[in-house]
């Protein structure tokens, strides 16, 4: 039997989720707006391929739930498909915005699902970025090697989560 | 320029930027000093925090409500039903859930989301809005547009021609451009970048279902 020690791991989650989509499908019908899931898969699938440290974990209806070994690998993946979606957006293929959430920390193994306050903070950080937003904790930031590349970043201010005794502090994450 | 860190729960927090050199907290609150950065956090009271004019801000609080007098610097302020009132900042970036965002004038860009709370900006160098049922009202506008709604009404009024992105489901969208502007309108994706010849901004405005409104066409 596997001690909760065998099964922790310490990376990023990424959260992510299409703005409007439950308004879209309204309007379209329900298989247009499959599609755009289907399109959503495709770009992901892409962009974890060029990240051997992520792995999709879940779906969340029209969300994602994104784990990656470490806070470098998170950023890197998270801008990355920011970028796709944003370059599928204005060339007209991919109709919604999404925004994302990033949180770096140690989180429990459940089958191939992972639990735990890091997966829970990502949620709720993910619940205050915008249409193409990305945005990530502190936490993210620090432990991102020095060399994080020109990724600018500017503060947005400490968020309440509950069950977490401290503010999570955030930024905003600038990919013009 | 100096920079102020402020965290609170339910308690009220009040900025005065004034013409001074120096930083004072009025109120219970643990308050450490790195450098040109300030902290304030572990608050138990309603905080008073005078600064200089052009320091840069960022606040938190879960209800309680936030306000900015005076010029204040770079403004980031995030809380889930505190209502937030700013009177003058260079920039601002401006989160919550539920509350009434009033902003009396930035320079540079607004940035602003909420959810269910109304947006109004009496003026700004530009402006990047999202709500999901909050109206979102602009004025003064002098710089690009982005305003982005699911139901609520979208007005937007600039003062020079620039392009404009505004997008609802079901909300109405009124642009008002300067009588002189030239517009190129687009139905499709937004185009970047500078307008064809003989325009002098792009301007996208869509609801799926409700009245658009730009003039002059």
């Amino acid at each position: 039997m596997n001690t909760l020690a065998d099964s922790s791991c310490v990376g990023a989650a990424l959260f992510t989720d299409l703005v409007g989509f439950t308004a879209y499908t309204d309007s379209v019908g329900d298989a247009a707006a499959v599609l755009v899931l289907d399109h959503q898969t495709e770009i992901v699938g892409s962009v974890l391929d060029g990240n051997a440290d992520g792995r999709l974990v879940k779906e969340l209806g029209d969300g994602l739930m994104i784990w990656f070994g470490s806070a470098d690998a998170g950023l890197a993946g998270a801008v990355d498909l920011m970028r796709a979606i944003e370059d599928a957006r204005r060339g007209g293929s991919f109709p919604l915005a999404v925004r994302m959430g990033l949180h770096h920390g140690e989180a429990i193994e459940r089958g191939d699902d992972l639990v735990g306050q890091t997966i829970n903070i990502a949620a709720r950080v993910s619940a205050l970025a915008g249409p193409g937003e990305l945005l990530v904790s502190d936490e993210v930031m620090g432990a991102c090697a020095d060399d994080r590349g020109d990724v600018p970043a500017s503060p947005i201010g400490p968020v309440s989560v509950k069950g977490v005794s401290e503010p999570v502090w955030l930024q905003r994450i600038d990919l013009s | 320029m100096p920079a102020v860190r402020i965290s609170s729960v339910s308690d009220r927090v009040r900025i005065i930027a004034e013409n001074r050199n120096d930083i004072t907290v009025d109120g219970d609150a643990r308050i450490q000093v790195d450098g040109d950065r300030t902290t304030v956090d572990h608050v138990k009271s309603r905080l008073t925090v005078r600064v200089p004019l052009g320091t840069d801000v960022v606040i938190g609080t879960t209800s309680g409500r936030v306000e900015v007098a005076g010029a204040v610097g770079a403004a980031s302020v995030v809380t889930e039903s505190g209502r937030i009132e700013i009177e003058e900042a260079a920039s601002l970036d401006a989160r919550t859930t539920s509350a009434r965002v009033q902003v009396g004038r930035v320079s540079g860009r607004c940035r602003v989301r909420n959810k269910s709370g109304r947006v109004e900006v009496g003026a700004c160098g530009g402006a990047d809005v999202a709500t999901k049922s909050g109206r979102i009202d602009l004025q003064h506008v002098t710089g690009p547009v982005e305003a982005h709604c699911v139901s609520g009404r979208i007005e937007i009024r600039l003062d020079t021609s620039a392009n404009v992105d505004a997008e609802t489901v079901s909300g109405r969208i009124s642009v008002h451009l300067p009588d002189a502007a030239r517009p190129h309108r687009v139905e499709g994706p937004m185009v970047f970048g500078d307008p064809p010849d003989g325009c002098d901004c792009t301007v996208r405005a869509a609801s799926v279902s409700g009245r658009v409104e730009v003039t002059p066409s």
